[in-house]
């Protein structure tokens, strides 16, 4: 195991490709055991893609792709301000409240940090906000997308700890709009010291509410239609993803008539990138998935940490700390495909709900791709709004903050995260 | 070997390197068609499940057709140079180390890459009379997906250190890996 540890550590220093270092790494795993035969990897590669629910990755990525081209995101756009304008920091509102709506159709928190970067950035700045309070804004608010359902960190988290992903989806709502709230009050309280105005001089009445909810529908009702499914057994996870690109090609075709089928088959091109870079870190890591059990990681883990302390609080605590450090160093999808295996065991052990841990965890290792060293989130935001690294990490520090606050809160009551699962499932 | 020496006609104007963009046009459209396939064939599926006309084969089809788009999109991923990495720390040193760090990564993966090969055709052989549990299809069409998908990501890996190597020979800047 330490020979496995050493190499994917000098490997990834030196900025192998992830799914390569893991691949390395834990083939020599095979060669120099005297007990495993060196075909077992083959076949571990092979059977990692051999499951059904599976398949709800190249789904919903693939959905999650052309919801980006149906035209239904001007749509929320115009939404978000007729029902956000009006408060104190007008744009960074909208732009809090446009990811939580995002999040509920595709669910990738670095493509939608970008678009609003490209689309809202420059509108916040000719306002007067400050670069580092945009910035901040965005990228971190564009977290909110990696609890709300469909996310494809939960499916992976499901698939790869055994979790019902109809769970972790529902489980996830609560904590995404509670993080909107939370992301909205610190813009607020920011905006008002600094005097950012609202982009709208008063409340929408009911009748432009409801006409841009009428505008917007086809996106606000995706995901309740994907969970209740789900939950009703109407389809599993894997048939939801089938049924979404379904909905996109739709909603894009019928409803609003800005698809095209170029832009279709462009959406399907970068799809099977996308999809073939995260399995082949999943196939890869499969072998590892072989050497961890057989070596009995999580057990010797899990008698390591509950030989640190009596109480499991603490220790979620600890691990949680363990995790913020791991993401601001690796990407999340990475970081959730090697560490559920490993903390799943050990937090369901300690008296934890998987479900809950689930949502904490994806909470905390997408936080990293907004923070320095290597938050991908940042430097795309900080890059498409010339904005200096410096200015950023001073001014997204209070959404950080208000982030890993709202965390520890949902850490201490489980019964938050829960309610849903709870109630309806 | 790939590469063209001096004084012989261009590599792009070879039979190989035609060869060589066929396959990539050929393997770009597979992927994409096999990705609406099985989007298609689970969407119907689960259509006729309600029904109550279940197709009982279109798991086993859709998980087999899944590992080709997986290991065709890796290749894709790994043309265009998007597969994740931590570079926070190799960004800091200067191009020339850079490059050749990127050449003995390329070459790492080729010589691990070989032994996958290898043994993903006897896993292969091994497989034949396997069959699938709903469908009389045998299993050895997944297995074989393993020595292929690899074969292909080996002959990108040469292409691209090639590329990497000869760039560098011409004194030519390379920022690394293609991004």
């Amino acid at each position: 195991m330490t020979l496995i540890v050493i190499v994917f550590a000098v490997l990834m220093i030196l900025g192998m490709p992830v799914a390569f270092s893991i691949g390395i790494a834990s083939f020599l795993f095979f060669v120099q055991s005297d007990f495993v035969p060196v075909s077992i990897s083959v076949q571990r590669i092979a059977s990692a893609t051999q499951a059904f629910p599976l398949l709800a990755v190249p789904f919903f990525v693939l959905a999650g792709n052309l919801m980006n081209v149906t035209g239904i995101t001007p749509r929320l756009i115009s939404f978000s301000i007729t029902v956000t304008g009006w408060i104190a920091g007008g744009l960074a509102q909208v732009s809090i409240v446009l990811s939580a709506l995002m999040g509920g159709i595709s669910g990738a928190a670095i493509a939608d940090a970008a678009m609003e970067a490209r689309i809202l950035g420059p509108s916040m700045a000719e306002r007067g906000f400050s670069k580092g309070y945009t910035a901040g804004v965005i990228a971190v608010g564009s977290l909110i997308t990696a609890t709300i359902p469909p996310s494809i960190g939960l499916i992976l988290y499901g698939f790869i700890g055994s979790v019902s992903i109809g769970r972790l989806f529902l489980a996830g709502v609560i904590p995404g709009l509670l993080m909107a709230a939370v992301l909205m009050s610190t813009a607020y309280v920011i905006a008002r010291r600094r005097g950012y105005r609202a982009e709208l001089d008063r409340m929408p009445s009911r009748r432009d509410v409801l006409t841009g909810l009428n505008e917007a529908k086809w996106a606000l009702f995706f995901p309740v239609l994907l969970v209740g499914g789900i939950r009703f057994g109407v389809f599993t996870p894997s048939e939801a993803g089938a049924f979404a690109v379904v909905y996109a090609l739709f909603i894009g075709f019928f409803v609003y008539r800005e698809l095209t089928w170029r832009r279709v088959w462009e959406m399907l091109d970068q799809s099977v990138s996308d999809i073939g870079m995260i399995m082949l870190i999943i196939m890869f890591s499969s072998m590892l998935g072989y050497a961890i059990i057989f070596q009995q990681v999580p057990q010797n883990l899990a008698a390591f940490i509950t030989g640190l302390s009596e109480s499991p609080m603490l220790l979620l605590f600890l691990i949680l700390a363990f995790l913020v450090v791991c993401g601001m160093f690796v990407e999340s999808t990475v970081n959730v495909l090697l560490l559920t295996p490993i903390f799943v065991p050990v937090i369901t052990q300690l008296g934890f709900d998987p479900v809950h841990f689930g949502i904490l965890m994806m909470s905390v290792v997408t936080l990293g791709s907004m923070t320095p060293p290597v938050g991908v989130a940042m430097y795309t935001v900080c890059g498409l709004l010339k904005c200096p690294t410096e200015e950023y990490v001073v001014e997204s520090f209070p959404f950080i903050l208000a982030v890993l606050l709202l965390v520890s809160v949902l850490a201490f009551f489980p019964e938050i995260v829960l309610f849903l699962p709870g109630l309806l499932m | 070997m790939l590469g063209a020496p001096a004084g012989r006609k261009p590599f792009r104007e070879t039979v190989v390197a035609r060869a060589l963009t066929w396959m990539e046009t050929f393997e770009q459209a597979a992927s994409r068609v096999l990705l609406s396939i099985t989007v298609l064939l689970v969407f119907v599926a689960s259509l006729a499940r309600w029904l109550g006309y279940p197709i009982v084969w279109s798991v086993d089809i859709a998980q087999l057709l899944f590992i080709w788009i997986c290991f065709l999109g890796a290749n894709q991923a790994l043309r265009r140079g998007e597969h994740i990495g931590v570079d926070a720390l190799i960004n800091r040193l200067p191009a020339v180390w850079r490059r050749w760090i990127w050449v003995l990564h390329l070459l790492l993966m080729a010589v691990f890459l070989v032994p996958i090969v290898w043994y993903g055709i006897d896993l292969t052989a091994l497989n034949i009379e396997r069959r699938f549990s709903d469908t009389d299809l045998s299993y050895a069409w997944v297995t074989v997906a393993v020595p292929v998908g690899s074969a292909l990501l080996f002959i990108t890996i040469l292409r691209l250190g090639l590329g990497a190597v000869l760039r560098a020979r011409e004194g030519r800047s390379l920022e690394g890996p293609p991004r």
